[in-house]
């Protein structure tokens, strides 16, 4: 099978903070603790979408980093759900969530389990809610490695791509526990974009990761 | 706790657990549908209202057919809160 030729068209840095889209600096809010620099984030992407309240920091950090990637693209209009895909990754998994319900368990005498908490328990929801709102129902995956992976990322956007399962699709890690967090999203076409291209290439990646 | 402060009381309760970021107490009608054309709280929520009895006022849903009927309202959630408080 023929290795086709892809492309970065758009990409989305968030960390410390601050959110690069394409390499320019959208937002700075270095001065935020991590709840004020999510609303901020939130607010940034000019959507009104109050299910983003209910969701766990991971996934409000990847959905808002989503918005962001895909807005000015033509990634909703061009392409059709079925060949919209998604592979992310992060270290950490769901992890944040993972203690916040396991502390809401710890005690016999104050044994409340949140429902709410519970269904962020797991890193591929962050999947969902990024499906839910661009309407994906392509490829997808979530692969937990120790640190940034850009090279199965672009094996695994490779053979989806090649193998016609998929059009265009988002990659990259989203990592949230604690305070810690960095989201680093890649939009891949088959073609070059407008005002923003680069080849699909893990030195490209790395570049675009390594931001600060 | 009269009906009326407990209604109220209700009211944060549930911006609060459920999280619906903006929205103040008077803003939610204590006759309106929580579910569907209400509020619009999925099922998510209903679970989540289901501890709030419990955590709150100590009140355990054994028949889950009950559900649709406690949980119509605020106004219908304190009537049977009033009516089973241990």
């Amino acid at each position: 099978m023929a290795v086709q030729p892809l492309y970065i068209t758009s990409s989305i840095l968030i960390r410390n903070g601050k959110v690069f889209k394409n390499g320019k600096e959208l937002l700075n809010r270095a001065d935020a603790d991590s709840a004020g620099f999510l609303k901020a984030l939130y607010e940034k992407t000019g959507v009104s979408y109050p299910k983003f309240y209910k969701m766990d920091n991971l996934c409000k950090a990847a959905w808002a980093g989503a918005e962001l990637l895909v807005q000015g693209t033509g990634f909703n209009e061009i392409y059709s759900s079925e060949k919209k895909g998604i592979f992310l990754q992060n270290a950490a998994s769901s992890s944040d969530t993972d203690l916040k319900h396991a502390a809401s368990i710890a005690s016999v005498e104050q044994y409340f389990p949140s429902p709410a908490v519970f269904v962020y328990t797991l890193p591929n929801i962050t999947i969902g809610e990024i499906c839910i709102r661009h309407k994906m129902q392509g490829s997808s995956a979530f692969f937990i490695f120790e640190g940034f992976e850009p090279d199965f990322l672009l094996e695994q956007v490779q053979i989806h791509m090649d193998a016609g399962r998929t059009d265009a699709c988002i990659t990259g890690i989203t990592e949230w526990f604690g305070n810690q967090y960095e989201i680093c999203l890649f939009m891949v076409e088959k073609k070059a974009g407008g005002e923003f291209s680069l080849a699909l290439m893990t030195e490209n990646m790395k570049t675009i990761y390594n931001q600060s | 706790m009269e009906k009326q402060e407990l209604i109220e009381t209700l009211k944060g309760q549930i911006i609060t657990q459920l999280n619906l970021e903006g929205m103040q107490p008077e803003e939610i009608d204590a006759d309106a549908a929580l579910f569907g054309d209400g509020l619009g709280l999925d099922s998510i929520d209903a679970l989540e209202l289901i501890v709030l009895l419990e955590k709150e006022y100590g009140i355990k849903i054994e028949d889950p057919k009950e559900g649709k009927k406690i949980f119509h309202s605020v106004t219908t959630l304190a009537d049977y809160i009033l009516a089973n408080k241990p």
